[in-house]
């Protein structure tokens, strides 16, 4: 809650405004709702994108733990030549921390990904409203 | 330069080497994991041989962006602006390994390869060729580490 207050957010841009628009007419309220509600139909489906992104991500995450990685511990026990039981203990603690590490990167590249979509769209708020 | 895209071309990169992690392991597809799991675990060699499994699984992100880097079709200053961005974000997720004393001092050579291609300068081309270079280090000095374990235990 701190950290979005911090960094702000897409309606930041109308806390700043001009005498003009402290008193606005009808007019220059339907402008803006008008132009907003195009660049939110415009944004659609770059936030849809967005939601399935993330969605995939949590899935690819649930599936690794739920399925793939009791799925690696049988086939190492299976393994007829038979993996020693110290290194499939070993190769499993690796394994889910090199994956563990990947998946934060997903997320570091997900949230930097968000936030370049987000700076696009204040940019293109910003270019509409100095039109009103 | 489009400035969603690098954070896509590494999600779908970082997402390819998960999968190729998994499929070493589940499917044997790499001699080099076969190797590190079937060595005697009681033996300082298996630790070498997982390291030069994930050396090679981390460059195989590095050597995928850079190919990706080299597909693109833009500008040379957006291709540097390019570099820069992703090697901010590959530093930051290969800082978190640890290495053994032997590969620390390449690894810190690595890195300070990828800071000087974060900023942005005229020598990102020959510091693309460095990391590749200090990768190929890296392999071949574990090779010879493995080499060398494995005589002493002869």
């Amino acid at each position: 809650m701190a950290e979005s207050k911090k960094k702000g957010n897409c309606f930041d841009e109308f806390k700043d405004v001009s005498p003009r628009k402290k008193d606005p007419t009808i007019q220059v309220l339907y402008d803006y709702e008008k132009h907003y509600m195009e660049l939110v139909r415009k944004y659609g489906n770059e936030i849809q994108f967005i939601s399935d992104m993330l969605q995939n991500f949590r899935k690819e995450q649930e599936l690794f733990y739920k399925e793939t990685l009791p799925e690696i511990k049988e086939k190492l026990s299976q393994d007829s030549a038979g993996v020693d039981e110290e290194m499939k203990r070993v190769w499993l603690q690796r394994l889910t921390t090199n994956i563990d590490r990947s998946f934060g990167l997903s997320e570091t590249l997900i949230n930097g990904y968000a936030t370049k979509s987000i700076e696009e769209f204040k940019t293109a708020v910003n270019e509409k409203l100095k039109e009103l | 330069m489009n400035t969603t895209y690098p954070y896509l071309e590494f999600l779908r990169i970082s997402k390819e080497c998960r999968d190729i992690l998994i499929a070493d392991t589940l499917e044997g597809n790499s001699p080099d994991l076969y190797d590190a799991l079937y060595s005697n675990p009681k033996s300082e060699i298996h630790e070498i041989k997982l390291e030069l499994y994930e050396i090679k699984w981390m460059e195989l992100h590095w050597r995928k962006i850079t190919e990706a880097v080299e597909k693109r079709v833009c500008s040379v200053s957006e291709k540097k602006e390019l570099v820069s961005l992703y090697a901010k974000l590959y530093g930051d997720f290969v800082s978190d390994w640890n290495y053994t004393e032997f590969d620390t001092i390449i690894f810190e050579e690595r890195m300070s390869i990828l800071k000087a291609l974060i900023s942005v300068n005229n020598e990102w081309e020959q510091n693309l060729k460095r990391m590749k270079v200090s990768f190929e280090r890296s392999i071949k000095l574990l090779n010879e580490e493995i080499k060398q374990l494995e005589m002493e235990e002869v």
